[in-house]
């Protein structure tokens, strides 16, 4: 019984901090600091394992498994979220190199057609 | 909205993420750094912001800022 009453717990802790989490990264409001939300996701981690040790039965067992499994992905992309590199090529002084591209129409775009403009570039690789 | 199907234009400027690639398999053969780059009309870079992790994007509040700047600088 008390297993059953941990998974909920953690199912709810894991599923309450995933909500947060993409309700700020479609805001653009991740912080810099996650602390939080992985604390968060590893204590929901947690009592999933643990509800599955003191027995949660089916249902109980049900939840543990997807909180653990939410909060190790979770997790996991967070201690992979490091990313290495630079640019010689983006640092502040330089001439922006000269580039051709597709654009949403599918027409050949070439950077040339932004001479004597200011201009905003953004590389992204997803919807944030 | 311009794609880069093929990688071409993120290696060009050197912003191909070189930590774990940590796209869908069978997806993007890399991703770029999240990068964003304010360039004035001489097309001299002014300013750019990149993250420490792909999980974050320049804040728009904070793009804002540097383009405010930028413009009460000319």
């Amino acid at each position: 019984m008390v297993g059953s009453y941990i998974s909920i717990l953690a199912f709810s802790i894991v599923v309450a901090t995933g909500i947060v989490w993409f309700r700020r990264a479609f805001a653009v409001a991740l912080p810099a600091n996650r602390s939080r939300f992985v604390a968060s996701m590893v204590l929901g981690l947690c009592l999933g394992i643990a509800a599955l040790i003191l027995g949660a039965g089916v249902t109980g067992g049900v939840l543990s498994t997807l909180a653990i499994l939410l909060a190790g992905i979770f997790i996991f992309t967070f201690l992979i979220s490091a990313q290495k590199g630079g640019s010689e090529h983006l640092q502040p002084g330089s001439a922006l190199l000269s580039f051709n591209s597709i654009d949403h129409l599918g027409d050949i775009f070439s950077s040339d057609s932004l001479d004597g403009k200011a201009v905003l570039l953004k590389f992204f690789r997803g919807h944030w | 909205m311009l794609s880069d199907p093929n990688a071409e234009l993120i290696d060009q400027f050197g912003i191909r993420n070189q930590g774990f690639h940590s796209g869908i398999p069978g997806g993007a053969k890399a991703l770029p750094i999240p990068t964003t780059a304010l360039i004035d009309s001489q097309g001299v870079v002014q300013w750019v912001d990149q993250s420490e992790n792909y999980q974050r994007r320049s804040d728009p509040e904070y793009v804002m800022a540097a383009i405010r700047h930028a413009l009460q600088a000319r």
